[in-house]
């Protein structure tokens, strides 16, 4: 679960992004719930392709090597 | 990103729903982020997507890669036994042309090899056969001369006969006339016998030459044939190829046939000979028949005419006419050496030995010569010495001889005889007539 940042002023940091409360604005619990739902689902993306591109960068260097 | 605002106040983002609140959040801020986060989803996603299909098209590519390495390696392994292939058959071409080249040189030499031993195996034929030849010349010319010592010594023995009823017809003709009848026929009788044995021994002696004549022509054949055979037998030992033995097959073909001709040769020789020593029997027993037969009858008349009486004075100059005749043969031959021969009889082949005989008997019947004299200078070629007593015609005479076909004087080089032309006997050749007899001729 994401925390969420309260600052001065009424902003909330939800994923890292600043939001500003408003009347009659959306639901916070729902928002934060989804925003990190997308950001999970971003780091595991992000994350694999990292791993595909440390074995290219492996297969380059057997490659090179034998 | 398109907001969908439900009838309660809902606010629809990203495909989620959220609810209006008081004192919410604010809802441009909130779908800008959203969209952000989804976008950068959908394009880590894609970009997930596009790296799998890589991974796809990566593996068909090796699969694809292995079929075309394991088509690679088929293939060279085709070519390489192919490749084998053409090098071992250029090899193999290449070794039989060498072996090929090899077995030609090889044939080639092993034909001069054969050549050179054949050369030395004719020579050396050659020279055993001239020293074979030579040997039996010597043993011919020395059983020539053997029987003609036998023959003289049977003419001596004869003529010791011939003297002694001459001494007994002597005494019995100074005998009373009584026994002069008797006489007469006893002294016949002795004539007949004595004929007959001189022709006997004639016969015997032609047929003792030319049987002996014929067991030395044979064991020439024989001699050559086992020399030939020996020869033939070390060019076989020495010549082990093919071609070597073709040619040793030729040869030896060559050699059986002159085996063959001269074997075929001395049987027809054996077969002449044989021929002529029963016609010359056949003759010899006609006349002697005949003698007989005249002087049987000339005995039946004088016994039948005159029995018991003198002979009359014809008859009496008749007898002492044989004798004296007789006498002076006798004398004749007891002649001695006459010193050189006037004639040399050379007697060209072929060969009877009974015509020879002839020649030989009818000269020494002539009353001209004083002897003659059988001599073998060379085996192709015997000869007859003639020692006359006095002039004559030699050639004509020799022409009337039944058994001589052709007569051909000889011109003696002065050259040869130091320029002495009356040096040497002059010399004639005769040829002697073929298989006619005498009766034919």
């Amino acid at each position: 679960m994401m925390s969420n940042n309260v600052k001065k002023g009424g902003v909330i940091v939800l994923g890292g992004r600043e939001f500003k409360r408003v009347k009659n604005g959306l639901d916070e619990v729902q928002v934060a719930s989804f925003i990190d739902e997308l950001i999970k689902e971003r780091d595991k993306l992000a994350q694999s392709q990292d791993h595909i591109a440390s074995l290219n960068r492996l297969a380059d260097w057997y490659s090179r090597h034998y | 990103m398109s907001n969908n605002a439900k009838k309660d106040g809902a606010v629809v983002l990203g495909g989620r729903e959220f609810t209006r609140v008081k004192n919410g959040l604010d809802e441009a801020q909130v779908a800008s982020f959203i969209d952000e986060l989804i976008k950068e989803r959908d394009k880590l996603a894609q970009s997930q997507d596009h790296i799998a299909s890589l991974n796809r098209l990566a593996e068909m590519r090796v699969v694809e890669a292995d079929k075309l390495a394991a088509r690679i390696k088929a293939e060279a392994s085709e070519q390489a036994k192919a490749d084998s292939a053409a090098v071992i058959d250029k090899a193999k071409e290449q070794a039989r042309q060498m072996a090929e080249q090899k077995i030609a040189e090889a044939v080639e030499i092993a034909n001069e090899n054969a050549k050179t031993i054949k050369a030395k195996a004719e020579e050396e034929a050659a020279l055993l056969l001239e020293n074979q030849k030579n040997k039996i010349r010597t043993e011919l010319h020395n059983l020539v001369n053997q029987q003609f010592g036998y023959m003289l010594e049977e003419l001596e023995g004869l003529k010791r006969q011939a003297a002694a009823v001459q001494a007994d017809f002597d005494n019995k003709l100074s005998a009373p006339e009584e026994e002069n009848s008797a006489v007469t026929s006893e002294i016949a009788e002795e004539s007949d016998n004595i004929i007959a044995k001189i022709a006997e021994e004639s016969d015997a002696a032609a047929e003792k030459i030319a049987e002996e004549s014929d067991n030395i022509i044979a064991k020439i054949a024989e001699e050559s044939a086992a020399a030939a055979a020996e020869e033939q037998e070390a060019v076989a030992a020495e010549e082990k190829d093919t071609v070597a033995a073709e040619e040793q097959d030729t040869v030896a073909a060559e050699e059986k046939d002159a085996m063959a001709a001269e074997e075929k040769d001395a049987i027809a020789a054996e077969e002449k000979d044989t021929i002529a020593a029963e016609e010359q029997e056949a003759v010899a027993a006609e006349e002697k028949d005949t003698i007989a037969a005249e002087q049987k009858d000339t005995a039946a008349a004088e016994g039948s005419n005159a029995p018991y009486e003198r002979p009359e004075p014809s008859q009496a100059t008749e007898y002492a006419e044989k004798s004296s005749e007789l006498s002076k043969l006798l004398e004749i031959e007891d002649q001695p050496e006459l010193g050189k021969p006037q004639w040399e009889v050379e007697i060209l082949p072929p060969f009877d030995i009974s015509k020879i005989m002839e020649v030989v008997s009818y000269l020494d019947q002539l009353p001209e010569v004083a002897n003659t004299e059988m001599i073998v200078p060379q085996i192709d070629t015997p000869s007859i010495l003639v020692f006359l007593r006095g002039t004559l015609n030699f050639i004509d005479v020799l022409q009337k001889i039944p058994a001589v076909d052709h007569v051909e004087e000889v011109t003696i080089d002065e050259a040869a005889t130091n320029g002495e032309p009356g040096k040497g006997p002059r010399k004639v050749r005769i040829s002697l007539s073929g298989n006619k007899t005498s009766q034919e001729k």
